[in-house]
């Protein structure tokens, strides 16, 4: 059977999910067969970033009046953000770490005593690691940490998603990631949100994942409509929109005697 | 007219809008001129008159739109239009973004349950576990109808 080569505006309707299922299911299935789709879908991938960061914000600017451009990323080696007080329970700490996870990353050997990472798939979500000499993966959605614990979010596979971080803190959600952006975040193996330090306080950490950019203004209308959910322990993921709501509950770990 | 509404389609669809434009007009910067005005004109009227329509023909709407825009400044800043703008990508695809015949030959090739598989596992990204509680299939079943449907198809394309 003759394919006819797939265009460029095929595969933008394809990743704005703009087309019937069916075809949506075969352009799905000609990229896991075809190398040179892959290919001409990843330059598409790259070209709609570039959309997003040049002329997208300016566009978000001129008609809702406010900027989708994420604030700078921290530079200094390691602070306490005040602003962030004291609603939250986690403060964020400086990139100054991530070159040895996207170092590891980029090698992505595994040996004993060394971090361990490794994406897989193309899902949705996050998976959180505590970070100490090495990275520890946190399976459970109920964390139990020490004071000044420092967690890491990795994403759970290798495609690019988009981000955002609240706590949950006696019933006041508090976004701490991206801080002044209006829209979710770009993350990827390489592009990694802020380690967090833990404070002690009793905490709801939500990540929320998509794999398109969706206004912050809607991903908190969702969390806002779920908040008993996110109360239970351990607290329920969901799925709306196709955005993807990962709750984890952060306890203060007991020392045991 | 909803701005939340509004806000989320621009979130959503601006990259389509952005990149069928491009394709007709060969400029970023009249691309960015023409989604500004399709969202800050039409999408809103939009909104208000297909208000039953689904997220995904909303997309095809607003790219058949940004199609139709493109075309009119295009018209407006050449001399000569009708000479110069042929059958883009951007003017067949929209036009016709349903299925085609590669696309009905390729999906009947396999049965509709293998069909449901590969679409909950590729496109929706559910699990193996995920796929088979879904379905009421064994893990170890859903899998091995995802290889064999997927090598159908690989086979199929093949003989291309």
């Amino acid at each position: 059977m003759k394919q006819k080569p797939l265009s460029d505006i095929d595969l933008q309707l394809f990743l704005a999910k703009a087309l019937p299922l069916r075809k949506r299911l075969y352009i799905r299935i000609l990229l896991l067969l075809s190398p040179e789709l892959q290919k001409q879908y990843a330059t598409i991938v790259a070209e709609n970033a570039t959309f997003m960061n040049r002329e997208q914000p300016r566009l978000h600017q001129s008609l809702f009046g406010k900027s989708t451009k994420s604030a700078p990323t921290p530079k200094t080696s390691l602070f306490m953000v005040p602003w962030l007080k004291p609603a939250l329970s986690f403060a964020l700490v400086a990139l100054i770490a991530l070159p040895m996870v996207t170092t590891y990353m980029a090698t992505n050997t595994h040996s004993p005593g060394q971090p361990y990472y490794a994406s897989k798939g193309s899902g949705l979500g996050v998976s959180l690691y505590k970070k100490e000499k090495e990275y520890t993966l946190l399976s459970d959605s109920h964390i139990t940490l020490n004071i000044s614990d420092t967690l890491q979010l990795m994403p759970m596979g290798t495609s690019d998603q988009f981000v955002a971080l609240y706590t949950l803190h006696n019933n006041t959600l508090s976004r701490i990631y991206p801080e002044e952006a209006q829209v979710l975040t770009l993350f990827n193996e390489q592009t990694l949100p802020p380690s967090l330090i833990f404070d002690g306080d009793t905490t709801r950490l939500i990540a929320v994942t998509a794999e398109t950019q969706h206004a912050l203004t809607q991903v908190e209308q969702i969390i806002a409509g779920f908040t008993s959910g996110y109360a239970q322990t351990p607290p329920l993921s969901h799925l709306v929109d196709n955005i993807y709501i990962q709750p984890f509950l952060i306890t203060l770990e007991v020392p045991h005697d | 007219m909803n701005n939340r509404q509004l806000e989320n389609l621009f979130m959503q669809f601006s990259p389509l809008a952005f990149s069928v434009s491009v394709s007709v007009l060969h400029s970023r910067e009249e691309a960015e001129d023409v989604v500004q005005e399709l969202f800050l004109n039409r999408v809103p009227k939009m909104i208000d008159r297909y208000s039953d329509v689904s997220p995904e023909e909303m997309g095809r709407i607003i790219a058949r739109s940004a199609k139709n825009l493109s075309i009119d400044m295009f018209r407006k800043k050449r001399r000569y239009p009708e000479q110069q703008i042929g059958e883009t990508d951007a003017v067949t695809q929209v036009e016709n973004p349903a299925e085609t015949p590669e696309v009905t030959t390729l999906l009947n090739a396999v049965n509709e349950t293998d069909r449901e598989v590969l679409t909950l596992k590729y496109l929706n990204k559910l699990t193996w576990t995920q796929v088979a509680e879904t379905l009421g299939l064994s893990e170890v079943g859903s899998r091995k109808r995802g290889r064999i449907a997927l090598e159908r198809i690989k086979n199929l394309v093949k003989r291309g």
